[in-house]
């Protein structure tokens, strides 16, 4: 059985992804809001790769023959929702700048004059 | 009335000193003064040394924001100051500033929140109207606007506009960035302010370069499009 070499592989690859997402939070590269999507995406995989019995009940479960369309179906599901979640930081932000590009000017504007 | 002309600017050297003194021959003459302010949307070119040397009022934006943040800062500017008429003004010698006074007296008489200056709505062959392409635009625009604000706008991407301390306190709070004429008179009109439009006579620029190169393609109708019609669902 090579099963469980696989698995080795698979959950130790996660646990370092997992490891590199915490070393950016904790130098605050990565604010803890936004690290926990990642986490709960690793997380759900890490579960996968250890029980993968699991991951056939889910697939037979939504009607799909192959354990491994499942998993891509997922894991597309997952980036789209960081990126969309990107998407919103970058709009937010985008605001947020604008905002203080105006005050500053502004507030320059007012010193100036007096 | 305090009336405050907001003029942005980016990359204006040829035109800017031209529409200052204009307003400031106006001024010589009116009983109602106009004051202005110029926005400097982080020019390359000699606008900012243009608006220094000659001691014009301006507000130089330390970071270039496109059209839609520089005007929206003139809207702060004119809550900050107190102004009880705000009106976007072109610093590239397009709007005429004899035709001020027409666009804010419907504001002085209670009769408008908004007061667009609009090339259209009267039969006038010398106006300067542009080309055929972008009055189709213009056309289509306008069909839009109707549909998701029920009001008809004949000039809907006319930049000449007068609007009341009501709809400045709303537009210095929130502004669109993207396309922000036809926008924001849907988001004015979605919320029951009164819109009206005034005959103004507009020029060809009489230098540099218009800001919308996106025209010509249906790629800018498209995204007008989507954008007013996401403005006209919300609330």
């Amino acid at each position: 059985m090579i099963d469980w070499k696989i698995k080795l592989a698979a959950v130790i690859l996660l646990a370092i992804v997992m490891g590199v997402i915490t070393v950016f939070v904790k130098k605050n590269k990565i604010t803890v809001k936004y690290s926990i999507i990642w986490y709960l995406s690793l997380f759900v995989l890490i579960i996968f790769s250890i029980f993968p019995e699991l991951l056939g009940f889910f697939t037979r479960l939504v009607g799909m023959q192959l354990g491994s369309n499942f998993l891509f179906v997922l894991l597309i599901l997952f980036l789209f929702f960081i990126c969309i979640s990107l998407t919103v930081i970058v709009s937010e932000q985008k605001e947020q700048i604008r905002n203080l590009v105006q005050e500053i000017s502004i507030l320059k504007h007012k010193n100036n004059k007096e | 009335m305090k009336i405050l002309l907001i003029i942005p600017a980016y990359n204006e050297e040829e035109n800017i000193l031209n529409t200052c003194k204009k307003i400031d021959e106006y001024n010589t003459k009116a009983k109602n003064k106009l004051d202005y302010v110029v926005i400097n949307d982080g020019s390359k070119d000699r606008t900012e040394e243009i608006l220094v040397k000659n001691k014009i009022n301006h507000v130089s934006l330390i970071h270039n924001l496109g059209i839609g943040g520089a005007v929206q800062t003139g809207y702060k500017y004119a809550r900050e100051n107190g102004y009880d008429v705000a009106v976007q003004f072109d610093g590239d010698g397009q709007h005429d500033v004899e035709y001020v006074k027409n666009i804010v007296e419907p504001i002085s008489k209670g009769e408008a929140n908004m007061v667009i200056g609009s090339r259209f709505i009267e039969k006038d062959e010398n106006n300067f109207k542009s080309t055929l392409a972008r009055r189709i635009g213009i056309r289509i625009i306008s069909f839009f606007i109707k549909l998701f604000a029920h009001h008809k706008i004949y000039d809907p991407t006319s930049g000449f506009r007068a609007v009341d301390k009501d709809i400045i306190k709303l537009f210095s709070e929130v502004y669109p960035t993207e396309y922000p004429e036809p926008v924001s008179e849907v988001s004015v009109l979605r919320k029951k302010y009164k819109v009206k439009e005034v005959y103004v006579k507009m020029h060809e620029r009489q230098g540099g370069k218009s800001s919308i190169k996106a025209w010509k393609n249906a790629y800018y109708m498209i995204n007008v499009t989507v954008a007013m019609f996401i403005e006209s669902l919300k609330r």
